[in-house]
């Protein structure tokens, strides 16, 4: 699996800051990460912790007063930080795709579904014909298994309900056959029966279009369920990355290790929840060694002032941690 | 014997969804049950029918010495006749002519401008919202009367098209205001942030979906900037800036009539009362308006 693909998208060092009165905040710091063509990524991570922000800053939509100060983004081959804002709307919708957490307020209220995805079909692909692109909009609502779609184009997304207009808001996003579909948290605002749906017609969907998907969410189970591989990140940086069933047999990051131990297994009987204890740290003051250092149980002097570098501790499986020192763990063994 | 259309018989015939003709339908329905609205378009049609077809009513010629002089109102002539013999009747429905054309065009630039400021103020934010809500609140701290007689009475001649320019230019802030109002809350929605990843360019954003959804209130305003503008036109001609003799304008005709207040009250009272029934109409219009576009006020009764 990890060989098998080209890479599609490679971020390197990429750093994005807001610049606040109060302060510089660095949300995304040197962030390393590579997703290759079919498959599928989850970013996990609690809230703050520069999720959503990859995905704007992959998309070059960081919204104001934020920055991307460092790095570079390729995508295909294709330096996406040297393009102009009229090239990057090219690739926006077109190649990379994105949807949103509320599917209700993704969609504007005062146009009916056919007019609202005949305008991103038309504009991408300049097809201003009537009928052809009423054909597309229904070929598109049909790659979404919506069952009636000629009826669907006249409504409006007050008649819909949530997981309907999140299939729309999918369709949206992948009427242009985007190599790269993003979905940031697409399952939080819905119910859990739909969420399945949705999480399976997304999986369905994109292996069909043989794209690639990045799946942001703070739902572990969520990415058990849909991933290929999954990203640990905490406080703007990634501190481990590893293929789903390794990541969930196998953590190595003591914030990972955390994680799993504070997911309740079915038909455990627990007092009590385990929880990583402390909070994160301060974005705004910039620390030299770990980020998590205040909340290890295992952190030494070290993890204090050095940053840990991610290194390979399996074959696909990186970790940041002075817990697994470069060149040793398996290697030595 | 034909069945009578009903509004369900005509909107069945439009293709739209089920949804939107029962969101129409629902808005109509409110409207005619909303007497405000009711009265005030009743009002507003009669007007205009009136202005549309001044020149093929049965009516004299507004400018030409019919009569004699301060005939009081008789079965011949409804309204009497002025100082100079002419039609009161035939001169205030000109005079509705003149000053719904004024109005109407002037709140229409007051618009085009008010809208253009607006949105971009809004919606880009940052420094272009530094200037343009700078220059919105220099306009705004004057009364648009006193911008509209200043421009009316120093830079233009008392041309119809000088009026409607005054008028637009100390109307437009009003409209500004509120559009960058709207705009501002509108741009931070999800839709907005869901369009611009999907490659939409910022002008696009700006009038496909941002402006749609700043549009229930602008109506309102707009109902109710028509009936100020004409307040407003009749001002001026009253104090001789507006639209020049011999035109028939509401105001100019309220002038005239106060040097003869004792011997002629008609000359007077006619213009002033449909001047006052008009821009009723359009405040009544406004004000109902505002309830019917606003979804809180579904289901109650007034």
């Amino acid at each position: 699996m990890i060989a098998a693909g080209k890479p599609l998208l490679e971020i390197r060092g990429l750093r994005t800051q807001f610049f606040l009165h109060e302060g510089t905040v660095t949300a995304l710091d040197g962030i390393d990460l590579t997703i290759y063509e079919n498959e599928s990524l989850g970013i996990v991570g609690e809230t703050g912790c520069g999720k959503s922000m990859t995905a704007f800053s992959v998309l070059r939509l960081v919204p104001h007063p934020g920055k991307i100060t460092d790095g570079s983004i390729k995508f295909k081959g294709l330096e996406l930080m040297n393009l102009t804002e009229e090239q990057m709307r090219g690739i926006r919708g077109r190649r990379i795709s994105m949807i949103f957490q509320d599917p209700s307020s993704s969609l504007d209220p005062v146009f009916n579904i056919g007019s609202q995805l005949g305008e991103v079909i038309s504009l991408h692909q300049n097809i201003y014909d009537k009928d052809a692109l009423k054909k597309k909009t229904i070929e598109a609502l049909k790659l979404v298994r919506i069952a009636a779609p000629e009826s669907v184009l006249r409504q409006y997304p007050h008649e819909l309900s949530g997981g309907m207009k999140q299939r729309i808001m999918i369709a949206l996003a992948l009427s242009c056959n985007p190599s790269l579909l993003i979905a940031d948290e697409p399952t939080t605002a819905l119910d859990v029966t739909i969420q399945a749906q949705i999480l399976n017609l997304l999986k369905e969907v994109i292996r069909e279009a043989g794209s690639s998907m990045i799946l942001i969410t703070h739902n572990l189970g969520v990415v058990a369920e849909t991933c290929d591989r999954v990203c640990i990140m905490y406080a703007g940086r990634i501190v481990e990355i590893a293929e789903t069933f390794e990541l969930f047999g196998n953590p190595l990051h003591p914030y990972a290790k955390g994680l799993l131990m504070a997911f309740p297994k079915l038909g455990e009987q627990k007092e009590e929840l385990a929880v990583v204890r402390g909070t994160v740290p301060n974005l705004m003051e910039p620390f030299p060694g770990c980020p998590f250092v205040d909340r290890c149980d295992y952190a030494t002097n070290v993890c204090e002032r050095v940053r840990p570098t991610m290194v390979e501790v399996e074959p696909g499986h990186m970790v940041a941690c002075h817990l697994y020192p470069k060149g040793g763990g398996w290697q030595d063994g | 014997m034909r069945r009578r259309k009903t509004l369900s018989d005509i909107l069945a015939g439009w293709r739209m969804s089920e949804g939107a003709k029962e969101a129409i339908k629902d808005i109509i329905d409110r409207s005619r049950r909303n007497t405000m609205v009711a009265v005030g378009a009743t009002i507003i049609i009669v007007m205009f029918s009136l202005a549309l077809l001044a020149p093929v009513l049965p009516i004299s010629d507004p400018e030409e010495y019919v009569d004699e002089s301060f005939q009081p109102p008789s079965d011949n002539r409804w309204f009497g006749t002025d100082e100079l013999g002419r039609d009161v009747f035939s001169r205030v429905i000109w005079g509705t002519r003149i000053s719904l054309q004024v109005a109407v065009l002037a709140i229409f630039f007051s618009l085009l401008i008010g809208i253009m400021m607006g949105l971009m103020a809004g919606y880009f934010g940052g420094k272009t919202d530094y200037l343009i809500a700078g220059t919105i609140d220099l306009f705004w701290t004057f009364p648009p009367f006193l911008l509209a007689l200043a421009f009316a009475a120093t830079v233009a001649g008392g041309s119809l098209t000088a009026v409607i320019i005054a008028i637009s230019i100390s109307y437009w802030a009003g409209f500004a205001r509120l559009m960058r109002g709207q705009a501002l809350s509108v741009r931070e929605r999800q839709f907005v942030e869901a369009s611009r990843a999907l490659g939409a360019s910022n002008i696009r954003i700006m009038f496909t979906h941002v402006f749609p959804n700043c549009l229930a209130p602008l109506i309102v305003w707009a109902s109710i900037g028509v009936a100020d503008a004409i307040t407003i036109e009749s001002s001026l001609s009253f104090l001789g800036v507006g639209t020049q003799p011999p035109t028939p304008s509401w105001g100019y005709m309220l002038f005239r009539g106060l040097a003869n207040l004792q011997e002629a009250p008609w000359m007077s009272t006619f213009p002033g009362v449909v001047l006052l029934i008009t821009v009723l109409g359009f405040n009544l219009l406004g004000d109902g308006m505002r309830d019917v576009l606003d979804p809180r006020m579904k289901g109650m009764r007034r």
